[in-house]
């Protein structure tokens, strides 16, 4: 941070102690390595030109100047003489926060009593609203109450004058309670400085003053992606996690890594009693940086600790499922499997789970089934199969940033949030792609591409950069998006220092794979920069254990259901209906779901969390973790059950399922090849271009928008995506019932209007398997009729 | 089905519920309590009547918000209606002519003291009130409660300020001041009657609470009531809910409401994430 002509370091006396620190060190971040303990409340690491110095308990003395600097807005100098404690600053800091206590439910600080509260008052924990500490979500972790602690005395002299009233319930994940807040705006800086968002703000005056969603909206409906950044920044509970409100204080911390996209975040687990109560991320992490995602953030406990999860084997008797014995459960299993013969066996287990289980399901397919037909779900489209290691640091550190076709906040969280930082540093983003982008707010160019014309629309911006540069298709009047567009981002990246050009193999894959992976890259060539093709699921980087069957998961899922496969172990996410089950079905899973209901036995399996594991992240590494909680009622891990399975089918496979576990190695680079082509959309006859992207958040057996009603509000799995000038000519509005025609079949959904998708699309997210969508793969775009419903 | 006339909030985590029971307005007396169940899959709980007025057939119930039942009747509005409200349940509390009596009350308390301090003054009692919350803000009904006493006052800790033996500095205070008490009635959380209680205890002042047990059918049937007073088995619903706080097995009661917190914690978990998704 040092300033042309500037020392390497300054020498300062703080408390009589001699230091040296960095030109542009506060005097707080120097007293601190000192281990001087200074209190503050609203300090959050930035400069001190930067520093917000609102809560004024770090005040200081320093020799030769008047009054008191806060120090963590004091940079410290050559020279400086400064004391972080006296009797002055001392009686400053109790009047302030006696100021704060007084704003503030704080009578259980003076009360005497306190320590009686936990045993007469448990249910307190339930209470609406916080009148007192035991209430208050952020007990025991509140910045307020250790300050009170060590500064003391509590009492305030001041009238009390607590802000409210009542606790904002409107969102989902978050509450936000006025009367706890102390105005510190660490949130408000988090969401704008950190995030790239600003939906927090300061509002009203005086003693009305509080941190709002401007307008007084909802956050959601602003566009909130709860990624929680605000709730872990705040000192006090004034902004919580609703599902942990009532949680007790943790009795460890455990690292964990997130399955839930291809990141991998490490993340801390809070656990008490066998139960997850909160992850919140790791500022060691690599990945996240202390930053998390609303699935890391809010996801996890909600799924680990769901009322579906199934805790007891099952098998079903005289057309119900019952629980039985483990014992009972494997024989059962075991005997029904082998009742059939190999080649009409099938088996199909989910990506996102632990490389140790996915090593187990391949060999018990193989060994134990003897079936060629087994595959994970999903399988890796030829696009995807072009994703590649990423290299976070590189991307971060471009200047501009090209982003096709991804909404990145969604999809790669954390590496929106790097961008988000670069960005503070002057960075610029493009975003080019078919339909609504939630970074449209933080770039300086959002253009509309429509489906399968991306690789057209590279074309164009490499040709206006390098013309010169051969062109991988002949010329040809490219329509599906505006040449203004193409010159603005030509221009960007041209002059833009290092560029980083990213979509997701969701989006290549839409857009027809190699080829687009290809243009990806010579942009970057000639635009000075790298391109990344970025995996979209955990695991996606996994090395191959076995060959993969050829017609992928939803093949055979597709054979079960109409009977060419007879007997089928699931464990992943599928439909299977009464009408279109094999007759024989073992599912293998962690929560209750669809195909449970139709299976002839249930083995219940322990989450990730219940039984550690390794997980290979976006940069190809594979990172290990230990359980960090006993798996719920009698779940079993995934390998435990194969093995004994496979026990069952034939003593040799059973070594052979554990010893593929144990030869679980960390992957070294992976090289995947390009694959695929595109496809020319078949626009005849239907009024509309249907662009489908598979829905990703889902867990095992768990489909988080289906399953989790909060994710339900934020990402709804119904919302079909329409162009807003053509729906408002149709007469069409938000929220009517719609249904989707293609000629592969139709399903229902909720009309959402978006002024940034280009006439004639449609836009839909499919969850896994869904029988509704069956057929549609994720490419390109294809026709589709759209038809109110009453 | 019983509607709702009125639903306030009077200060944090306390409302206020007006409700359409013109049977229960013509029986009550002060001290009852009736058993409400929110809607048809809720629990039946009970709640002290705060006031009633036979003409309008309504009944007033103030209520804190203390776990998945109460905090579904704080969403209710006017119009809307609960499954179930049944009363008067309970025997009256103790009236007649003692002389000077303080009365307590904390969080519901406040509303439940009402109708008892109305009825004392009317048997020719001189009625003090005292009034305790953490905080000065918390406290409601000063006017209403002035209107059937002789004075009023309130005890609140934050500023009082760290003060141990808090109820019985306050009820010391009031001796002091009146020179004699001769009954004192607490109505309010069981650590609020427990206080009082010990605090009278060396005085000699008899004293009266209002214990709230978990009680499920309110008609003396299934016994999950059941306190220990005086060494002996009582049904708060039906032999309460006043009891000599002297005689209270107070450990006791403090262990059986604590029986299902867990329980109740994830009750109110799985209504939360269901009605605030």
């Amino acid at each position: 941070m040092g300033r042309p002509g500037q020392a390497d370091a300054v020498r300062l006396v703080i408390d009589g102690r001699e230091t040296t620190a960095a030109p542009g060190t506060s005097l707080l971040a120097a007293a601190r390595s000192l281990g001087i303990d200074v209190p503050a409340l609203c300090e959050d690491g930035a400069p001190p030109s930067e520093a917000f110095a609102g809560c004024r308990l770090c005040l200081v003395e320093v020799e030769g100047r008047r009054g008191y600097p806060p120090a963590c807005a004091t940079e410290a100098e050559e020279g400086m003489v400064v004391r972080t404690s006296s009797p002055g600053i001392l009686r400053l800091r109790r009047a302030n926060l006696e100021l704060l206590l007084a704003a503030h439910p704080s009578a259980c600080l003076a009360c005497a009593d306190r320590a009686k509260c936990p045993e007469e008052k448990p249910g307190l924990r339930k209470s609406e609203e916080t009148t007192g500490c035991p209430q208050c979500p952020a007990d025991g972790r509140c910045r307020l109450q250790a300050l009170a602690a060590s500064l003391g005395p509590v009492a305030s002299r001041f009238a009390p004058a607590v802000r409210g009233p009542g606790v904002r319930r409107e969102d989902p994940f978050i509450d936000r309670e006025r009367a706890l807040c102390v105005l510190c705006g660490r949130c408000v800086r988090a969401c704008s400085r950190d995030r790239g968002a600003a939906l927090l703000t300061f509002a009203g005056r005086g003693t009305e003053r509080s941190v709002e969603a401007a307008l007084d909206r909802s956050l959601l409906e602003w566009g909130c992606r709860f990624c929680g950044a605000c709730v872990d920044a705040c000192p006090t509970g004034a902004l919580a996690e609703r599902g942990a409100r009532t949680a007790p204080a943790a009795e460890r911390v455990e690292p964990i890594v997130c399955p839930l996209c291809s990141l991998g975040c490490r993340l801390r687990a809070e656990v008490r009693d066998g139960r997850i109560l909160r992850t919140s991320p790791d500022p060691e992490d690599p990945v996240g940086r202390g930053q998390a995602c609303v699935k890391g953030r809010f996801a996890i406990r909600e799924i680990v600790h769901d009322e579906r999860r199934l805790r007891t084997p099952l098998v079903r008797r005289g057309g119900r499922l019952a629980p039985v014995s483990w014992e009972d459960a494997l024989d059962a299993a075991a005997e029904k499997l082998l009742s059939v013969p190999p080649e009409a066996r099938g088996l199909v287990f989910a990506r996102g789970m632990t490389l140790e289980s996915l090593r187990a399901y391949e060999t018990f397919g193989r060994d134990a089934l003897g079936t060629a037909e087994a595959a994970a779900w999903p399988a890796l489209a030829a696009g995807r199969g072009a994703a590649e290691k990423v290299r976070l640091d590189d991307v971060a550190s471009s200047r501009t940033f090209l982003v096709l076709g991804t909404d990145l906040p969604t999809t790669h969280p954390v590496v929106f949030t790097r961008i988000v930082a670069a960005l503070r540093t002057g960075a610029r983003l493009i975003l080019a792609g078919p339909g609504p982008a939630s970074a449209a707010r933080n770039s300086v160019l959002s253009a509309e591409v429509e489906a399968g014309q991306g690789g057209a629309f590279l074309d164009e911006v490499i040709g206006a950069i390098a013309p010169a540069e051969p062109r991988s298709r002949p010329l040809f009047r490219a329509t599906g998006f505006d040449e203004e567009d193409v010159r603005e981002a030509a221009r960007l990246l041209a002059d833009g220092g290092p560029v980083a050009i990213l979509a997701g193999a969701d989006h290549v894959a839409i857009e027809g794979g190699a080829e687009f992976a290809g243009r990806m890259r010579t942009l970057a060539r000639v635009s000075g920069g790298t391109a990344a093709v970025l995996p979209m699921s955990i695991n996606d980087l996994a090395p191959a254990g076995l060959p993969a069957f050829s017609g992928g998961a939803s093949d055979i899922l597709n054979r079960a259901r109409s009977g060419a496969l007879r007997a089928l172990a699931l464990a992943a996410p599928a439909a299977i209906g009464a009408k279109a089950k094999p007759s024989i079905l073992v599912t293998i899973s962690t929560h209750s779901g669809r195909a449970t209901e139709f299976a002839d036995v249930v083995l219940p399996a322990a989450s990730f969390a219940e039984t550690g594991g390794t997980f290979v992240d976006a940069r190809g590494i594979a990172t290990s973790f230990a359980a960090v909680i006993p798996p719920v009622g009698s779940a079993r891990p995934d390998v435990e059950i194969l093995a004994e399975l496979a026990r069952r089918m034939g003593a040799e496979a059973s070594g052979r399922v554990v010893s593929a576990v144990s030869a679980t190695v960390a992957p070294g680079p992976v090289a995947r090849s390009l694959g695929g082509g595109s496809q020319v959309p078949d626009r005849t006859a239907f009024s509309w271009r249907l662009i489908v992207r598979p829905d990703r958040d889902v867990d095992r057996g768990l489909l988080m928008h289906h399953d989790l009603p909060a994710f339900r509000r934020i990402r709804d799995p119904r919302l079909v995506w329409v162009e807003a000038d053509a729906a408002a000519h149709e007469g069409w509005k938000d929220g009517d019932a719609v249904t989707v025609e293609t000629s592969e079949g139709s399903w229902p959904g909720v009309l959402r209007l978006s002024s940034r998708m280009a006439p004639g699309m449609l836009a839909v997210r499919i969850v896994p398997d869904d029988p509704a969508a069956a057929g549609l793969g994720g490419r390109g775009t294809r026709p589709a009729f759209l038809r109110r419903r009453a | 089905m019983p509607r709702i006339l009125a639903r306030t909030r009077l200060v944090p985590n306390v409302h206020v519920l007006e409700v359409h029971a013109p049977e229960v307005a013509r029986a009550c007396r002060a001290g009852q309590f009736v058993i409400v169940m929110p809607d048809e899959r809720g629990e039946r709980i009970p709640l002290s009547v705060a006031g009633w007025d036979a003409a309008a057939e309504s009944v007033t119930v103030v209520f804190t918000t203390a776990g998945t039942s109460t905090r579904k009747l704080a969403l209710l509005e006017p119009g809307d209606e609960v499954a179930v409200f049944v009363g008067p349940l309970g025997r009256p509390a103790a009236c007649g002519r003692f002389g000077t009596v303080l009365l307590v009350g904390g969080c519901f308390g406040i509303g439940a003291i009402r109708p008892i301090a109305a009825a004392l003054r009317e048997d020719g009692n001189r009625v003090l009130v005292t009034l305790e919350a953490k905080s000065p803000g918390l406290v409601f009904w000063r006017d209403r409660l002035r209107q059937v006493s002789d004075a009023v006052s309130v005890a609140a800790r934050e500023v009082t300020q760290g003060l141990v033996d808090f109820a019985g500095a306050e009820i010391r205070r009031v001796l002091e001041r009146e020179g004699r008490l001769d009954r004192v009635v607490a109505i309010g959380c069981p650590s609020l009657m427990h206080a009082c209680a010990e605090a009278t205890r060396p005085l000699s002042i008899p004293t009266a609470v209002q214990l709230t047990p978990i009680m499920l059918d309110g008609t003396g049937m299934c016994g999950a009531c059941r306190v220990s007073v005086g060494g002996t088995v009582k049904f708060a619903c039906v032999d309460g809910p006043e009891f000599d706080g002297h005689a209270v097995d107070w450990e006791e009661l403090f262990a059986r409401r604590a029986a299902y917190v867990e329980e109740e914690v994830r009750s109110f978990c799985a209504w939360e994430k269901e009605r605030f998704p």
